[in-house]
C-alpha cells in the first residue's frame, strides 16, 4: 500500500471494516454457541462482553491504527513502536502480521469452498441426492479427490490477490460496498424462508419458528457459569476480528481529523446485526424444522461447519430444484462475501508493513501476499484430515488474537496511556464517548481479557502437551507448528531489519 | 413460541437493529469533513 493510499468514501470504509468483522462465524459459529450456552440467555453474557471488551477494543484498535498512520506507519510492529520506543513492542507487534499470514492461509481455502459451493448449487449437484450423499460430498471434497478443491483454491488466492493489488479504494472498497449489501439481502431472504417453514410443507417435520424457540428460550441458571461468560467474550473476541491486527492496518489509512469512535461503533453494531439477527435465524431454524432438535443438537457438537457444507445443502434440495439452487447460491454466496471480505483484510498489514519498511509497490505486496498464502496454505490443504487445519486454527486463529489483544491493551491504557489514548479515541469524534469508558478501557477490557486467557490456559496447555493430538497425525502437527513459529520469526527478522534500515536513514521521529 | 424466547428474541434483536440503523444514519448525516490536499486546497470528505 502506498503512502498516499486512503479510503474513498467513508461508508467505504465502514462496509470493509464491518466486512473484516463478519465471515462465517457470524452464520456458523454464534447460533451454535448460543444453543450450547444457554440458549437466549446468552445474548446476555454476550451483549455485555460487547460493551466491556468489544466496543473498547474497537476504539482502542481504530484509535491506535488512526495514530500510526500519521506518522507512516500501517503495521501493528511500528505503529507500536511509536506508542513506546521499548524496543520489545515491535515484535509484540508482529502477531499483527503474523496472525494474519496464518489464519489467511487456512482461511482462504474455507473461502474457496463456498465460492465451490455455490457452483455446485447453480450446477444441481445435489439434485436428488440423500443426506448422506451430500455429506460425502464434503468429506471427499475436503479429502481431495479430485483436482477441483485445488482449482477452486487458486482462484480464490487469485481473486484476492487481484483485488488486494487494485488498492483500497479501487479494489478492497468496492467488493465491500457490493458485498456487504448482497451478504445482508441474502440473508435476509433466508431468514425469512427459514423462519416462515411450516411443519408439513415442503418436507418440513417443524415450523421454522421451533428452532427459532430453541435457539432464544432462555436458561437462565446458565449465567452464573464462569464457562458460558468464557464462551460469550470468546465469541465477541472473535466475531469483532479484534486481536489481529487488521483493524489497525484499516484504521492507519484515516486522516488524522477523521472520526474513528462513530465509525468503529456503526461497523461494530453491523456486525452484531449480522450475527445476532441475520445468524440465528437461517442455519439453525431450516436444520431444526427438518431434523428436530435432538438431531440438530448432537450435530452442533461438532460445530457449525458441519452443518453448514454437510447438512444445509441437502435440506435445500426439499424446495424444488429451483429454489434449492437459489438458496444454495445464496447460502454460500453470503459465506463467501462474508469471507473474502476477511480475507482481504488479512492481507493489508503485511502489503502496509513492505511498503513502509521496503518501499515495495502495491502490486508486488499483493502478489507476494498470494505466494505465502498458497504456500502456508497448500499443509492445510493436502493435510486437512490430519489436524493441521485445525492447528493453524487454534494457535494463530485463537491463541495468538487472546494474547495480542492483552499486548495491546495494556499498552494503549497503561503505557502509552489513558490521557493520551482518550485524546486519541475522541479526536475528530463525531459522537461523545461516554466518559465512563475511559475507566473501562483502563481496567474492565484487560481485565475481561485477562479472564478469557486464564480460562483458556488449561486448554492451551492440554492442546501444547499433545493431549488430543491423535498418533497419526503426530508429526503433521509437530511439522504444522513448527512452519508457524518459523513464520513468526522471520516476519521478526524483517522487522529488525526494518528497524535497522529506519536507523540508517534517520527515521524515527521523537 | 415461548413467551420468554419471543421477549428474548424482540428485545434483542430490535436493541441491536435500533443501534445498528442508528449510528449508520448518524454516519450518513455527519457533514463531510474538510481535508487539505497537498496543496493546501481544502476538499471535501464526502460520506459516500
Amino acid at each position: 500500500m502506498s503512502k498516499k493510499e486512503s479510503w474513498g468514501t467513508r461508508v467505504g470504509l465502514i462496509l470493509a471494516m464491518a466486512g473484516n468483522a463478519v465471515g462465517l462465524g457470524n452464520f456458523l459459529r454464534f447460533p451454535v454457541q448460543a444453543i450450547q450456552n444457554g440458549g437466549g440467555a446468552f445474548v446476555i453474557p454476550y451483549l455485555i462482553c460487547f460493551l466491556l471488551m468489544g466496543i473498547p477494543l474497537l476504539w482502542v484498535e481504530w484509535s491506535m491504527g488512526r495514530f500510526g498512520g500519521q506518522k507512516g506507519n500501517h503495521s501493528t510492529p511500528f505503529i507500536f513502536d511509536t506508542m513506546d520506543r521499548r524496543s520489545f513492542w515491535k515484535y509484540l507487534g508482529v502477531f499483527g502480521i503474523f496472525t494474519n499470514l496464518a489464519v489467511g492461509a487456512y482461511y482462504c481455502y474455507l473461502e474457496s469452498w463456498t465460492l465451490s459451493y455455490m457452483w455446485h448449487s447453480v450446477m444441481g449437484s445435489f439434485n436428488g441426492d440423500t443426506q448422506e450423499q451430500v455429506a460425502a460430498f464434503f468429506t471427499d471434497y475436503t479429502g481431495l479427490s479430485t483436482a477441483e478443491p485445488i482449482i477452486f483454491w487458486i482462484l480464490c488466492l487469485l481473486l484476492n490477490t487481484w483485488i488486494l493489488s487494485r488498492g483500497l479504494s479501487r479494489g478492497v472498497e468496492i467488493v465491500a460496498k457490493i458485498g456487504m449489501p448482497l451478504l445482508i439481502l441474502f440473508g435476509i431472504l433466508l431468514a425469512i424462508q427459514g423462519i416462515t417453514l411450516k411443519a408439513g410443507s415442503q418436507g418440513a417435520i417443524y415450523d421454522g419458528v421451533v428452532g427459532l424457540n430453541f435457539l432464544w428460550t432462555p436458561d437462565f441458571s446458565t449465567i452464573w457459569t464462569p464457562k458460558v461468560w468464557l464462551a460469550a467474550a470468546g465469541q465477541i473476541f472473535f466475531t469483532l476480528s479484534v486481536g489481529m491486527g487488521s483493524i489497525q492496518c484499516y484504521a492507519s489509512y484515516v486522516k488524522s481529523k477523521e472520526d474513528i469512535a462513530l465509525n468503529a461503533m456503526s461497523a461494530g453494531w453491523m456486525n452484531e446485526f449480522v450475527e445476532v439477527v441475520l445468524g440465528s435465524s437461517i442455519l439453525i431454524p431450516i436444520a431444526i424444522g427438518y431434523l428436530g432438535i435432538e438431531k440438530v443438537v448432537v450435530m452442533t457438537q461438532s460445530g457449525g461447519l458441519g452443518l453448514g457444507f454437510k447438512t444445509l445443502p441437502y435440506l435445500f434440495q426439499q424446495w424444488g430444484p429451483l429454489l434449492a439452487a437459489l438458496a444454495g447460491f445464496m447460502w454460500f454466496g453470503l459465506l463467501f462475501f462474508a469471507g473474502i471480505t476477511s480475507s482481504l483484510a488479512m492481507g493489508t498489514p503485511f502489503m502496509g508493513f513492505m511498503t513502509d519498511e521496503f518501499k515495495w509497490d502495491r502490486e508486488k505486496g499483493a502478489w507476494t501476499f498470494g505466494l505465502l498464502i498458497l504456500i502456508l496454505g497448500l499443509p492445510t490443504v493436502l493435510w486437512f484430515n490430519k489436524g493441521v487445519f485445525d492447528e493453524y486454527d487454534y494457535w494463530a486463529g485463537t491463541v495468538s488474537l487472546v494474547i495480542f489483544a492483552l499486548c495491546e491493551i495494556i499498552l494503549f491504557a497503561w503505557v502509552f496511556g489513558m490521557d493520551k489514548g482518550w485524546k486519541e479515541i475522541n479526536a475528530g469524534s463525531d459522537i461523545k464517548v461516554p466518559i465512563i469508558y475511559r475507566f473501562i478501557i483502563k481496567y474492565i477490557t484487560p481485565a475481561l481479557l485477562l479472564f478469557v486467557f486464564i480460562g483458556s490456559l488449561p486448554t492451551i496447555i492440554n492442546q501444547l502437551i499433545g493431549k488430543s493430538i491423535k498418533s497419526e497425525n503426530f508429526w503433521y502437527v509437530q511439522g504444522s507448528r513448527l512452519l508457524l513459529l518459523s513464520v513468526f520469526l522471520a516476519i521478526c527478522y524483517l522487522v529488525y531489519l526494518a528497524y535497522k534500515k529506519r536507523l540508517r536513514e534517520g527515521r524515527f521521529n521523537s | 413460541m415461548n413467551t420468554s424466547a419471543l421477549l428474548m428474541l424482540l428485545i434483542t434483536e430490535g436493541v441491536v437493529t435500533f443501534f445498528t440503523i442508528y449510528f449508520l444514519v448518524k454516519v450518513l448525516k455527519s457533514p463531510p469533513r474538510p481535508i487539505h490536499t497537498d496543496e493546501g486546497q481544502p476538499v471535501f470528505y464526502e460520506a459516500d
